[in-house]
């Protein structure tokens, strides 16, 4: 009868073990640096983003209890009117080498964006995570982060279809390092259901449109590619 | 805030309006002794700023003459010198291991203002006044030092002039040659700072160095 309380009594106790610090000790490196340096850029790699905020997070949480974590904001630069930016912190000691760790711990690049104009893959705000990471160590990361627009799907005989009828539509857009990142989406019409419109899609970049048809049986595949300008609905007209 | 400053300006000069002409305060010479509580981006610690000004609640001390023109109007001039200390405790997270030692010096300011004052007389003991004033300030930015198994974390003490503003509002009341007072005030400069960052460039930035201030004073009746 008393361990009840006490399971209670830990529940909340370890629920409430989330805390934020800044580290300006970290910030101000005063040696032994590591570095994250290169350049953000929009439309395939081909445009710098100037003003993008960009933190290190490391972040330790308890492996099996997942009840809270701790974040220590390591770093923050903004970049310059050519996209770049130079981020550089000090690792502390239990911060090293966290990989297997039972409380385990990771670092991370974030960006600072307006969700709404920026495309982001599955959700992903990293640019970059990492659990091991090296004092003197200089990292160059050079990223694409598309900007966001949108194709509004019109299917004209939406109707037409039957049971076992389908289509999906895969939406694969190139970002990330390099720009050699593919994030692919699929979304899927058929007779009872139909994904809304409009889908979310890269900006003033092409965008490969693959869509599967399964028609009485029948499967076929074409490709279409996409231009849409940062913000617009491009309607887009699909046949059964 | 503004408003509050308009309305109790109004207060001043409508009572002024109906207090009697005939009667003149003396000219005073006061030295006020008080807090000065950082205000905005003074008191700020963000870590998304390049170099947080880290200001904490400091000390104020201010000489002020005032010369009556008319039983409702005066003129006269401040001397005064501000204190806010560097918050280390801030700076660094708690039980900090990393460092070694941290030592600072304060934000400081020296200023001196011309002022026009609007008085209500309360009889010969005492009044109310509301004083605007605009003159220069010299600014020694806080200095830091931390010292960390990697290296040293410096900010250097820089020093600037600016333009300075200040206002206020108090009451005084006069027992033989002496004076006795309350002020609330505000004290606004910028200053030009040129930091040099971890990447070892430097960035030139304003920072605003407001003030609002409590002070007790004790004066002499000239």
């Amino acid at each position: 009868m008393k361990t009840f309380p006490l399971l209670l009594l830990m529940l909340v106790v370890l629920s409430g073990c989330t805390s934020k610090d800044d580290d300006f000790i970290s910030k101000y490196c005063p040696g032994s640096c590591t570095v994250f340096k290169g350049n953000i850029a929009t439309a395939n790699g081909t445009v710098p983003l100037a003003g993008i905020k960009l933190n290190v997070y490391w972040r330790s949480y308890q492996e099996y209890l997942q009840f809270g974590y701790s974040e220590r904001r390591k770093a923050v630069a903004t970049t310059d009117q050519d996209g770049r930016y130079d981020l550089r912190f000090l690792l502390r000691e239990e911060e090293l080498n966290a990989r297997g760790q039972i409380e385990n711990c990771s670092f991370r690049v974030v960006p600072a964006l307006d969700e709404t104009k920026y495309f982001i893959c599955f959700d992903e705000k990293a640019i970059f995570s990492s659990y091991d990471m090296q004092r003197d160590t200089t990292f160059t990361l050079d990223y694409t982060l598309p900007q966001t627009g949108f194709v509004d799907i019109q299917l004209q005989n939406r109707q037409a279809m039957q049971s076992g009828d389908k289509i999906i539509i895969n939406v694969s857009v190139k970002s990330g390092e390099n720009n050699n990142y593919t994030c692919s989406t699929a979304y899927s019409f058929s007779a009872s259901y139909a994904y809304p419109s409009p889908l979310i899609t890269a900006a003033l970049q092409p965008v490969l449109l693959t869509i599967n048809k399964m028609k009485n049986g029948v499967y076929t595949e074409t490709q279409d590619t996409i231009t849409v300008a940062p913000g617009e609905r491009l309607p887009y007209q699909l046949t059964f | 805030m503004n408003k509050l400053i308009l309305l109790l300006g109004m207060l001043c000069l409508g009572t002024a309006a109906q207090a009697q002409d005939t009667l003149r305060l003396p000219s005073l010479l006061s030295l006020h002794v008080g807090t000065a509580l950082p205000m905005g981006s003074f008191s700020g610690s963000s870590f998304d700023k390049e170099s947080p000004a880290f200001a904490g609640e400091g000390i104020l001390l201010q000489l002020t003459y005032t010369h009556p023109i008319t039983s409702h109007l005066a003129l006269g001039a401040t001397a005064g010198f501000r204190a806010n200390p560097f918050l280390q405790e801030k700076f660094q997270i708690p039980g900090d291991n990393l460092v070694q030692a941290i030592e600072s010096t304060p934000w400081k300011t020296g200023y001196a203002l011309a002022n026009v004052q609007v008085q209500v007389p309360l009889g010969e003991e005492g009044g109310f006044y509301l004083r605007g004033g605009v003159g220069g300030a010299l600014n020694r930015a806080a200095s830091l030092r931390v010292l960390t198994p990697y290296g040293t974390i410096t900010r250097d003490a820089e020093t600037s002039l600016s333009i300075a503003y200040g206002a206020s509002s108090g009451f005084y009341s006069v027992v033989s040659n002496l004076v006795l007072g309350f002020e609330v005030s505000l004290m606004a400069t910028r200053a030009d700072l040129t930091p040099i960052n971890p990447t070892g460039s430097t960035e030139k930035y304003r920072q605003p160095l407001h003030s609002a201030n409590l002070s007790l004073g004790i004066g002499y009746r000239l």
